[in-house]
């Protein structure tokens, strides 16, 4: 019944001039950071005007192999695409920063600081809550007038698997919530606060106070479609396909805008001698078909599984390009063989 | 139809998605499941009945109100679990900091007298606890008063038995040498304690329990951790100490009744 074709390519995302936040989210294993990291170059390959940040918030992070080039928590330019950055965040030692700056100069053995390390360490998405940190300082920089800092356009984040994710995305108005406690805590336990150690505590809370106004405007912006956008990834199986539509219920919860999904490692194997992958191409085929009918409003992309590792800048390429350009088994069988080798 | 701009295809199909997705969001978890009416052929042993389950929440933590297996705990109700305690040990403790136990047990007071009740089904529930409390704590001064009169009358029978018509009592110890010292009623009553004490250990796992006084969440809050196990065990068996220094305080009495009424 639709009144125009919905493509089955990430074009729309890379012509989307006023995109600032795209979240790559889906099941692990299903190939969210090969398909990030090409989603990021070919924004950087279609916008060479444009700079271009790949943020892996996954503590499991994969960016340096998919990219065959070391990051860490600064970023860092893409060898031979120089619009494309990525970073690798760690939100453990982040957190362990946070705690070192916000009880330097205080007793080791104060009570209060056990209380508040106690507190921050037993709060559910945590680690997300400190990748989350990472990107407001990001935030903050992109702000910052000072010609010498790279002023990212958009920001592609390679998420953790979905449970992760969902709880990144709820981070703001956890965060807002938590903060309000905080207040409150602080206004009740003020005389107390102040006997041990009132000073540095007030300096705490203010900061949180800080924080509580960017993620505001941060939860603001990550539910504006025409600011933020997120893409699933799954594959061709019973499992990815159930969660990916509970990703996509609970994204549309969070009012966060899901219009892509790419499915990986598809075989297309219909002229194939191998019985194996005709048999798993069959499977394959048949969550397909159900893709096709629950996700006919979305761009439903579908990638092929190639014959070797994506790994470095070269093999990204190859295979993004089937973000944009619908992979054809037929014209393109060639490429599936023509990966380098690492 | 005239040509759609780029920006309109997407605010359209973003409608219809949502459309879609707020009309039939149950459906289309079914659909994958074979549940619901697909022509597809992916049904799958998850769509199911579920089988029957056992009760495990003696086995686990048990959750919090409000608080489902698999999602996040909201920070209202792990703050509120915080807040709540002091005075409630049967939720669990999210934080195990001791600083926070002691905190807990003053704040809600203070919580009482500065914010509104706000209504609803939380407010109910914590009315519904309090007037429990208040019964159980009937109670358990019911069982204390009739369990007190029944010591004090035996102490008292006691006495009666071992003492009155005897004029072997003195108001001094002096004659003990005499062999006046022999009389048994330091170890009949030592007996009749002991067997009270048993009795009332036994009872009191049957006795409704009521909230544990702040005072002595305060004090263990304070308290070394090497000391804290004992104190506990003290605050547990307060009731028996009670009840022998109260036998013992009706016995002296006694003694001292009898030894005026004899000179």
């Amino acid at each position: 019944m639709s009144d125009f074709e919905v493509e089955p390519s990430l074009k729309d995302i890379v012509t989307h001039e006023s995109l600032k936040w795209i979240f790559v989210g889906g099941k692990g294993g299903v190939g969210k950071t090969t398909t990030s990291s090409s989603i990021a170059i070919q924004l950087a390959l279609h916008n060479p005007t444009k700079n271009y940040l790949l943020i892996s918030t996954d503590p499991a992070h994969n960016l340096s192999d998919a990219f065959d080039q070391k990051f860490g928590k600064d970023a860092r330019v893409v060898d031979g695409i120089s619009n494309l950055s990525c970073m690798e965040i760690d939100p453990s030692s982040s957190l362990e920063e946070f705690i070192a700056n916000n009880g330097s100069g205080t007793d080791q053995n104060d009570p209060l600081n056990g209380m508040m390390s106690e507190v921050t360490g037993s709060i559910p998405g945590i680690d997300e809550a400190f990748s989350f940190m990472e990107v407001l300082k990001h935030i903050k920089n992109q702000k910052n007038e000072d010609s010498s800092v790279i002023k990212y356009d958009t920001i592609v984040f390679d998420t953790a698997p979905t449970g992760h994710t969902l709880r990144f995305l709820q981070l703001p108005s956890t965060l807002e919530t938590l903060l309000g406690k905080f207040n409150e805590i602080s206004g009740r336990l003020g005389p107390l606060l102040n006997m041990m150690g009132g000073d540095q505590k007030t300096e705490m809370f203010n900061k949180l106070a800080e924080i509580k106004t960017q993620v505001t405007e941060v939860n603001k912006q990550f539910q504006d479609p025409e600011l933020t956008t997120f893409i699933c990834v799954c594959i061709s199986e019973f499992l990815s396909l159930y969660e990916t539509e509970r990703l996509v219920q609970d994204l549309t919860k969070y009012h966060m805008d899901v219009n892509s999904i790419v499915v990986n490692q598809l075989l297309f194997a219909d002229d194939d001698q191998c019985k194996r992958c005709q048999s798993r191409w069959k499977m394959q085929r048949k969550y397909l078909d159900q893709m096709d009918e629950l996700y006919e409003d979305y761009h439903l992309v579908k990638m092929p599984l190639l014959g070797n590792e994506i790994r470095g800048v070269h093999n990204l390429k190859l295979f993004s390009r089937f973000l944009i350009e619908p992979y054809d088994p037929k014209a393109h069988k060639d490429v599936v063989f023509s990966l380098e080798e690492r | 139809m005239s040509e759609l701009t780029a920006a309109e295809k997407r605010r359209l199909l973003r409608e219809r998605r949502q459309a879609k997705l707020a009309a039939t969001s149950s459906d289309r978890l079914g659909k994958i499941t074979g549940t619901v009416g697909s022509h597809l052929p992916t049904a799958s042993p998850l769509s199911a009945e579920d089988p029957p389950v056992s009760d495990i929440s003696e086995a686990t933590t048990p959750a919090i109100d409000g608080r489902s297996g698999d999602s996040e705990p909201s920070m209202d109700k792990i703050l509120e679990s915080m807040l709540s305690q002091g005075h409630n040990h049967n939720v669990p403790s999210l934080l195990p900091d001791d600083f926070m136990k002691t905190m807990s047990s003053i704040l809600p007071s203070t919580n009482d007298e500065s914010t509104e009740p706000t209504p609803g089904p939380e407010s109910n529930a914590s009315e519904h606890e309090m007037q429990l409390n208040e019964y159980n704590r009937y109670q358990l001064r019911k069982f204390r008063l009739g369990f007190t009169a029944l010591r004090f009358v035996s102490v008292l029978t006691l006495v009666y038995f071992k003492l009155v018509g005897y004029t072997l009592f003195y108001p001094s110890f002096e004659r003990l040498d005499h062999g006046y010292g022999k009389i048994d009623l330091w170890n009949w009553f030592t007996i009749l304690e002991v067997v009270f004490s048993v009795v009332y250990v036994l009872v009191y796992r049957f006795l409704p329990r009521t909230k544990e006084n702040s005072i002595f969440s305060i004090i263990e809050g304070i308290l070394p951790q090497r000391y804290r196990s004992r104190f506990e065990m003290i605050v547990k068996y307060r009731d028996v100490i009670a009840f022998w220094i109260n036998d013992l305080s009706v016995l002296i009495l006694a003694l001292g009744c009898l030894a005026w009424l004899n000179n």
